[in-house]
């Protein structure tokens, strides 16, 4: 990584610490023990989320500001609001528009081999770690119902995530008294995420997460996939009753289109 | 009593004193004074504390002041203002913002802030001549206790159905996360 987008990033961010975690496309994700509100003497020891988007080289500097600032309202919007529905999404802790950066709650844990607790490390770690059948029984089932349901609430609401990888569903525990086996999914990463009601639009949500568990998760991403579309209806139904049962087939049919689209492009490819 | 001095981890060239005061008596008085560009009221940020419902709540509006100070993405003319109107989700207006937050002729219960760099001179002492009232202390508790729930739900445009639910004392770090939520957009 261009240590020169890091020495931004802590320029931009005087005093505070930053670990960094991930380095994608578009941004830098650190974490960080200060909150950035408030005052020093009252800080504590719990750990934030920095999201940075840097400045592109290449664009124009004034265009490069305004996308960067767009970019960054868009995600914290679409997490304010989604929070406000009462969906799983990390909380907002503070944001610093014309710099692109978005402070938020940290989601999720290390798993017992030490990795985070994303929906695509844990199914490996129970697919490669832990005991034989587990990533097929019954707590299994009930983790991809609900990842399921929170999609399916978040497209009841007219959102779409628009990168729904198996990466950007992380699982955390949110009571103490849960035992290890059992986590809520929250969707994390609305960089891409915006406002529709084309069924089209969920459809290709539901596919790229479709595509998501196959590639990583070959052996059993048939099953996982019938236990997403099982949450996603529940979901529906939850938020919207019965037209949420009408919308919800209306989307699952799309979803045979966009996957023959698929099948047909990647014979020709 | 003494103001509380809060500093903040990007802004340690800056300091922050905070005095809450009750029973107050001239507010009318007050806002008269400011109105004419007194002098001595200029130096202070008078916030109408019924309008704050935490700590952090107030934090997270002296957050975005400081923040549009360093990015000059201010709306108002000096960080007093900017800190009264940054409680609001719409800092374009400023006027109807700074009623709402800022002093009124009703106000009870204000909270004074003082913005000064460090190792600059601060004012506070000058208050107890300022503001005919007693001093309380700066808690949440107190905070807590006088919210303005008709006017808050108002201003931040909060589901009316669910003031009670916001009321309670276990949803109130869902109530902090919607304020928190507006004041971080505003302006955007
Ligand atoms: N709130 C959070 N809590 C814990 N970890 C997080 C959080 N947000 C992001 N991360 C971590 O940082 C990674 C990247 O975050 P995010 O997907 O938002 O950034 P991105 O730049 O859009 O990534 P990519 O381009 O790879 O999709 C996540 O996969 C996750 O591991």
């Amino acid at each position: 990584m261009a240590s020169h987008i890091i020495a931004q990033a802590q320029a931009y961010l005087p005093n505070i610490p930053l670990t960094m975690v991930s380095q994608g496309a578009e941004a830098l994700v650190f974490t960080t023990t200060t909150h950035p509100c408030l005052p020093v003497s009252e800080q504590t020891d719990t750990t934030y989320i920095i999201k940075y988007r840097p400045s592109k080289p290449y664009r124009h500097p004034k265009l490069d500001a305004q996308i960067t600032k767009h970019r960054t309202i868009s995600e914290a919007k679409i997490m304010h609001k989604l929070g406000q529905l009462g969906i799983r999404v990390p909380r907002l802790v503070a944001v610093d528009a014309p710099k692109g950066i978005i402070w938020m709650h940290f989601v999720g844990k290390l798993l017992a081999n030490g990795e985070m607790s994303s929906l695509k490390n844990w199914l490996w770690y129970l697919e490669r770690v832990s005991a034989p059948g587990s990533a097929t029984d019954a707590g299994t089932a009930r983790i991809l119902t609900q990842v399921g349901r929170e999609i399916g609430r978040l497209h009841m609401h007219d959102i779409v995530h628009g990168d729904l990888t198996t990466s950007n569903i992380l699982l955390e525990q949110p009571h103490t008294d849960m035992n290890d086996t059992d986590w809520e999914p929250v969707l994390i990463d609305y960089g891409l995420g915006s406002y529709s009601g084309l069924p089209e639009d969920k459809a290709v949500d539901l596919y790229v997460l479709e595509r998501a568990l196959l590639s990583t998760h070959p052996v059993f991403s048939e099953k996982y996939n019938a236990w997403v579309l099982e949450g996603y209806a529940l979901g529906h139904a939850e938020v919207g009753g019965k037209l949420g049962g009408k919308k919800c087939t209306e989307t699952l049919r799309r979803l045979d289109e966009v996957r023959m689209r698929g099948r047909k492009r990647s014979l020709l490819g | 009593m003494s103001p509380v001095t809060l500093s903040f981890p990007q802004f340690p060239e800056c300091s922050v004193h905070v005095t809450v005061w009750c029973k107050i008596s001239n507010t009318a008085a007050i806002k008269q004074q400011l109105m004419e560009g007194n002098q001595n009221y200029g130096h202070f940020a008078f916030i109408n504390s019924d309008m704050v419902t935490s700590k952090a709540h107030l934090y997270s509006a002296i957050y975005r002041t400081l923040t549009n100070q360093v990015n000059g993405t201010m709306t108002s003319r000096n960080l007093n203002s900017e800190a009264t109107i940054s409680l609001s989700m719409n800092n374009k207006k400023i006027t109807d913002n700074l009623k709402k937050f800022g002093i009124n002729e009703h106000s009870e219960r204000i909270i004074v802030l003082e913005f000064f760099e460090e190792n600059g001179v601060d004012h506070c002492d000058s208050l107890k001549t300022l503001i005919e009232g007693e001093e309380a202390e700066f808690t949440d508790a107190f905070l807590r206790a006088h919210i303005n729930w008709g006017e808050l739900i108002k201003v931040y445009k909060l589901d009316k159905n669910k003031e009670m639910y916001y009321k309670e004392e276990q949803n109130r770090e869902e109530l902090f996360n919607v304020l928190n939520g507006s004041i971080q957009l505003n302006g955007f």
